[in-house]
């Protein structure tokens, strides 16, 4: 059943049930709909309503105060039923075997789960993401014959908009009974603060409920559940899960850089089309850097955007026929002209506890301090950025594929690195055996709190060198079986 | 990454042929020495490769005779 809550306030109060799972985007969902199958009592709860809405957007405002970054509100959260699938792109890509080692050059641990256990889910989650079958591994391609790069193995989800596609499933479960409107906004624990007991929900009529259920699950994104936790201080100073002070600690993003462009040299390998490019575990190991991917993507006829789009796109029609000015042009607003190939990037970021979120005094409609977001690079990630750059077009080189020019802060270290992200949240309630480096324990429960779960890539200790997507969704069935089984 | 950005068929020998001036150009404009560059990226482009205006060329790109004296 699926009711709007500023209209069927008194009805959430009235049952208990088994779980609450508070969010509706891929992690949400998934763990919702798996835990009817199960015959659980589910309580779905969205904080915003079945379209877009500024009301409810507005409470994701959030301040910045670190690295340049355009992911913190719409471009990168939607808060309506479904979340943020309401705005992915749709690629899908799994873990490599070594995202799962630990690498001791952040100085915290990584996976306390391995690969085999977070993969027997995938299957299914591929139904789920609507890419049945795909072979998602990366493979060693016989037209690029190294030991360094394999070709990246992705697929492309339609992509899954988890209302129109699970809405309807919903709406008719007799197991699930789910509110939009509803917006989570305090958490009760016990008296020893051992077990969330209730929690609170407002709607946007200025009324407040509380449900109770025997085990709850946030699942509200990378940024929004490090918030709520942290906003959750009136038992627990300092919030809830947060006695090793890891809540929000270790944001990462998967780094987005353009690090250049090309030209072919091979005309019969690039009818192919692009060419993502991973580096294997050897060249990872070599150089002491993250994972990730490079799209070697060739351009007939590039387009610009952003705010000198008509400047960039005037130059690369006047000048790019004279490459000496447009060499010189190209010294003042950077821009591609026809054959060029430009080359895009999904760069593993390593965990740095510096690079958090935490709260402002400035507070929402609902009396909520905002999120602040400091996000922050190591060294490695300049290193990762840099090694794979320069590695890449090497190899393009030797292999006579491409000619590689690296954007000028490739090559030096004194420029500003400009890079952005992929809005991927993650980090900020970080799953490890050990408390003191992490919020959630292998089966992201909080760490001292019984029945409290984590859903969703803020449970990733490692971002690894793909998009998070399809991690999140096997992670919600992983958990959604945990739950079912727990008394 | 977006999906629906425009592809099409530009790789005829003739575009070809008109991207080599491009590089030639690109070369001839060396504003940067290369060893330089190396020393500032703390990255070696390697023995077999140069860093020239940005570009990695493979050493013989530009010098074909040593790429011969080291077949040799």
């Amino acid at each position: 059943m699926l009711s709007d809550l500023n209209e069927a306030l008194a009805r959430a109060a009235e049952r208990r049930y088994d779980v609450c799972v508070c969010g509706t985007g891929p992690a949400g969902i998934t763990t919702a709909r798996k835990l009817a199958e199960h015959g659980k009592r589910i309580l779905l709860l969205e904080g915003g309503g079945l379209s877009y809405s500024k009301r409810s957007q507005d409470l994701y405002n959030a301040t910045n105060v670190g690295l340049q970054y355009w992911f913190l509100e719409e471009a990168g959260r939607a808060r309506y039923f479904g979340g943020t699938s309401n705005h992915w792109a749709g690629r899908c890509g799994i873990f490599d075997d070594i995202d799962f080692d630990t690498r001791d050059d952040s100085g915290l641990p990584g996976w306390p789960i391995s690969r085999q256990q977070v993969l027997r889910t995938r299957e299914e989650a591929q139904q789920i993401l609507d890419i049945p079958g795909a072979n998602l591994a990366p493979v060693q391609d016989p037209h690029f014959a190294t030991p360094l790069f394999a070709r990246s193995g992705y697929a492309l989800s339609p992509p899954t908009r988890f209302l129109e596609k699970y809405g309807a499933e919903i709406r008719q479960s007799q197991h699930i009974e789910a509110f939009y409107n509803a917006n989570l906004v305090g958490v009760g624990l016990s008296d020893d603060q051992t077990r969330v007991q209730h929690v609170f929900v407002r709607n946007y009529n200025g009324k407040m409920t509380k449900v109770v259920a025997s085990q709850f699950v946030l699942a509200l994104g990378g940024i929004e559940n490090a918030r709520i936790l942290l906003n959750a201080s009136s038992q627990v100073p300092g919030g809830i899960g947060n006695h090793s002070g890891m809540v929000g600690r270790c944001f990462m993003e998967h780094l987005n850089v353009s690090i250049g462009r090309f030209l072919v040299t091979d005309l019969q390998f690039w009818r192919r089309g692009s060419f993502p490019l991973a580096p294997t575990d050897t060249m990872i190991r070599q150089h002491g850097i993250g994972n990730g991917f490079l799209v070697f993507e060739p351009d007939p006829l590039p387009q610009s955007s952003g705010r000198f789009k008509a400047l960039r796109e005037f130059l690369r029609d006047t000048s790019c026929a004279v490459p000496p000015i447009a060499g010189v042009a190209r010294r003042i607003v950077d821009f591609d002209c026809p054959g060029d190939g430009t080359i895009g990037s999904l760069i593993e970021q390593a965990p740095n506890p510096n690079s958090r979120v935490s709260l402002t005094d400035e507070v929402d409609a609902f009396g909520l301090r905002r999120a602040q977001l400091n996000w922050q690079l190591s060294d490695r990630d300049w290193k990762t950025i840099r090694i794979l750059s320069i590695e890449s077009a090497k190899e393009m080189a030797r292999l006579n594929r491409a000619r590689v020019q690296l954007a000028p802060f490739i090559l030096d270290r004194d420029r500003f690195v400009e890079v952005s992200g992929h809005a991927h949240h993650m980090g900020t309630t970080r799953m490890s055996a050990d408390p003191r480096y992490g919020v959630v324990d292998e089966n992201c429960r909080v760490h001292g709190v019984h029945n409290l779960y984590i859903g969703g890539s803020s449970v990733f200790p490692t971002g690894g060198g793909t998009n998070p997507t399809l991690t999140i969704v096997m992670l919600a069935l992983r958990l959604a079986d945990f739950l079912a089984n727990q008394k | 990454m977006n999906r629906t950005r425009h592809r099409g068929s530009v790789f005829d020998r003739r575009t070809f042929l008109g991207l080599l001036p491009k590089l030639a150009a690109s070369l001839a404009v060396v504003t940067i020495p290369a060893c330089a560059q190396h020393a500032r990226t703390g990255v070696s482009a390697g023995q077999d490769f140069l860093i020239i205006n940005g570009w990695v060329l493979n050493r013989h790109d530009i010098f074909p005779a040593a790429s011969t004296a080291d077949a040799v």
